[in-house]
């Protein structure tokens, strides 16, 4: 096992991808030589050259509309949206190509495109620069979206994604990337639709994502302390969900808070709150409940987006009013 | 935005209060800092104080109710906002939020229809219950939770078992009462509850045995009168005897440590650390302040935590998490005019002394009748743990540290 950050796990996993494939090749805006925005991809263009690390234009359209061309003519491409915001921009390619083109093709295109953008708040970044978008993808069929809160859940399913024949949306959340994990030496793989066990607990079921994870480990750390046993589930892909394991845990504990960033109406919460009422009904023992952000834009005053960003104590306070 | 007073959680076990005290009602104006009520927990009465100034634009429940931790009691209108519909004002943020929304409760739904929980719901049919029997639960509203059904069946269950042998005495004349004999009412609710509940609780649990052993006081009464005028000038405070058994019960402890131990899943956890509790009238009440590492204070600094303590609970200043987790417990009835009296185990502990009323009596001392002051010691050991010897031996080296007093200064 070693240490390593988020950031570091997504750059491995497209490295050791791209050595294994060379149809794997990345594109966006200043991924090469100044390593992206992030610094996810620094120092890959020195292995990989610029042919597969390819610098683009600021146009989002062009990057992911070359993307899907690629992706159905064999390569596997990587393409990278600066910030996740900016998915708006693309969406024609992802939801009328991208997604579409294997159902109206009869299978004979496929489109193995992973996406990758950075999303969530808590940089001071503002409205156009901090959103969640997690919710606009969930209603597109045919796509499938990937969002992971560790160093160890990021390489693997990044590995996963790349090799998956279907296009991709990897979302990673810009405050997780210097955050630190263990993960093995060896080589490993998480298959996309696998949620997993952050923290067993027996009172009550926190499913959670990306950089609510941190936070919910945290609340329930904090209420252990009061004898209050919270079980902590990170899907880790949105689509496809893993129902089952979020079923035989609510079954469990008979009561879920669900917990995202992005804002609460239509989003990812609302899709697993309705699963959640069919599947687990006769074992709710209080009402399914969601926090997320208010419905405004990410606020560029830090107090107000600090305030927009649900918080431990939120969680906390959902999880005590689930039990009371 | 008005603010909301919630009931407050003043140690780790407080889930519920009880309101005993309003000291304000809707309509009047706080300062910030006021005492708005008195919340009488398991173990002690808190004043509640607004951290705002304004005005009381509505109390949610009434004196004597129990309010689970968390639950908003009142509300408090800031300066300048409306006191009347308090309830409906929103900031202009959250109407813009809200306006996309369609009510989430309507207020329509048929009042019968029984507010309960999913899985209360399929517990109740799989038992042929009818909801409505039950009433209100203990959820949010009065919603009936799995809790309240499962309880509900375990009622039932007894009831069935009670009922069972009345058959046979049904035909036992029972006379007819015609009238209404007075009788009057006092719910077992807060401090008295809880009581109740641990009364009950302790006997269900140890095995209660009381021995006794009179022990002379006059050497202990004796060198208190010499100390307690210096240490009052001195220090400001007043030892009482109960300092002196305080230290004298640690270091017997210490000496016979089965004594200061509980059970613990099929376990004897013998403690190595001495919290001795001692109970002490308080107003009206009783409250039973832990002096902590009893073993490792002096008498006086034994005095000075007691006498704070105490001062704390005249001005409500006390937090419940003073009063918990002694290993041991002593109980001086003194002042009541006790010879003998069998006090009961504080749970989880394995024992309690009884300290009895000190009363002047004719007693052989140093082979001569002398007039002598004596007392009992009464001590109650839960006999899973304690065997009748190791009781006695624990009273022995008490009584011989009382009885040498000095000893308990050095």
């Amino acid at each position: 096992m070693k240490e390593i950050t988020y950031r570091e796990a997504l750059r491995e996993a497209l490295a050791e991808e791209m050595r294994r494939d060379e149809k794997v090749f990345m594109m966006g805006e200043d991924i090469a030589n100044y390593g992206g925005s992030f610094k996810v991809t620094l120092g890959l263009v020195e292995e990989f050259g610029t042919n597969r690390v390819k610098d683009t234009p600021l146009a989002e359209s062009v990057i992911v509309g070359a993307a899907v061309g690629a992706a159905m003519v064999g390569m596997r491409p990587v393409p990278e949206i600066m910030f996740a915001d900016f998915m708006v921009l693309v969406m024609d390619h992802i939801v009328n190509n991208a997604a579409k083109m294997t159902y109206m093709s009869d299978g004979e295109l496929k489109v193995p495109m992973v996406l990758r953008a950075a999303q969530g708040a808590g940089t001071g970044s503002g409205a156009h620069h901090c959103q969640s978008v997690e919710g606009w993808l969930m209603n597109i069929p045919g796509i499938k979206i990937v969002i992971p809160s560790t160093p160890y859940d990021a390489k693997g399913l990044m590995k996963a994604a790349i090799r998956d024949n279907n296009p991709v949306v990897f979302l990673e959340h810009k405050m997780l990337y210097a955050t630190k994990g263990m993960i093995p030496e060896e080589e490993y793989v998480i298959e996309l639709g696998k949620a997993d066990i952050k923290r067993e607990g027996s009172d009550v079921t926190v499913i959670a994502y990306s950089a609510m994870i941190p936070k919910a480990l945290k609340a329930a750390e904090i209420l252990a302390k009061e004898g209050i046993s919270v079980e902590v589930i990170d899907p880790r892909t949105l689509k496809p969900l893993d129902t089952a394991t979020l079923v035989k845990s609510v079954a469990k504990t008979k009561r879920a808070l669900i917990v995202h960033e992005s804002c609460l109406t239509g989003g990812a919460g609302a899709e697993i709150a309705a699963i959640l009422a069919k599947e687990a009904f006769d074992y709710l023992d209080a009402p399914i409940t969601r926090i997320g952000a208010p419905d405004t834009p990410v606020p560029f005053s830090p107090p107000l987006e600090k305030y927009f960003i649900p918080s431990e104590q939120r969680i906390i306070q959902g999880i005590r009013d689930l039990l009371g | 935005m008005p603010v909301n007073v919630t009931m407050p959680k003043n140690g780790m076990t407080m889930i519920e209060g009880l309101i005993s005290k309003w000291y304000k009602k809707p309509g009047d104006t706080v300062k910030e800092g006021e005492v708005l009520a008195d919340i009488t927990t398991d173990k002690i009465v808190l004043s509640l104080e607004a951290t705002v100034a304004g005005t009381i634009a509505q109390l949610l429940h009434p004196e004597g109710s129990t309010v689970p931790v968390y639950e908003t009691i009142a509300i408090i209108a800031l300066p300048g906002e409306s006191v009347e519909p308090v309830i409906a004002q929103k900031s202009a943020v959250s109407e813009v939020i809200e306006s996309n929304r369609v009510s989430e409760t309507p207020g329509d739904i048929a009042e019968n229809n029984v507010k309960a929980t999913p899985i209360a719901k399929r517990i109740a049919k799989e038992n042929n219950i009818d909801l409505a029997a039950i009433g209100t639960g203990t959820g949010p509203g009065g919603r009936i939770k799995e809790e309240d059904v499962l309880k509900y069946l375990e009622k039932l269950k007894e009831k069935a078992v009670a009922a069972a042998p009345s058959v046979a005495f049904a035909a036992a004349p029972v006379k007819a009462v015609d009238v209404q004999e007075p009788e009057e009412y006092i719910p077992l609710v807060g401090i008295r509850k809880v009581i109740a509940d641990n009364m009950r609780k302790s006997h269900d649990t140890a095995v209660h045995v009381t021995s006794t052993t009179e022990i002379d006081m006059t050497d202990l009464i004796a060198l208190n009168k010499k100390i307690a005028p210096q240490w009052e000038k001195q220090y400001g405070i007043k030892p009482t005897l109960n300092s002196y058994f305080v230290k004298a019960t640690a270091m017997a402890l210490k000496e016979h440590p089965i004594i200061n131990s509980s059970i613990v899943d099929n376990k004897i956890v013998l403690k190595k650390y001495y919290h001795v509790g001692i109970a002490v009238s308080v107003g009206e009440g009783l409250i039973v302040p832990v002096i902590r590492n009893a073993d490792k204070l002096s008498v006086r600094e034994i005095a000075e935590q007691i006498s704070f303590i105490v001062k704390r609970a005249n001005n409500n200043q006390l937090s419940p998490d003073e009063l918990q987790g002694g290993t041991f417990t002593i109980s001086n009835v003194g002042p009541y005019l006790v010879q003998i009296f069998t006090p009961v185990i504080v749970q989880p502990q394995s024992a309690i002394l009884g300290i009895g009323t000190t009363t002047e009596r004719p007693v052989v001392y140093n082979g001569q009748i002398a007039i002598r002051s004596v007392a009992n010691l009464c001590l109650t050991y839960d006999h899973r743990i304690i065997q009748g010897a190791q009781g006695a031996k624990f009273r022995m080296t008490i009584k011989e540290l009382i009885e040498n007093p000095m000893n308990l200064l050095s």
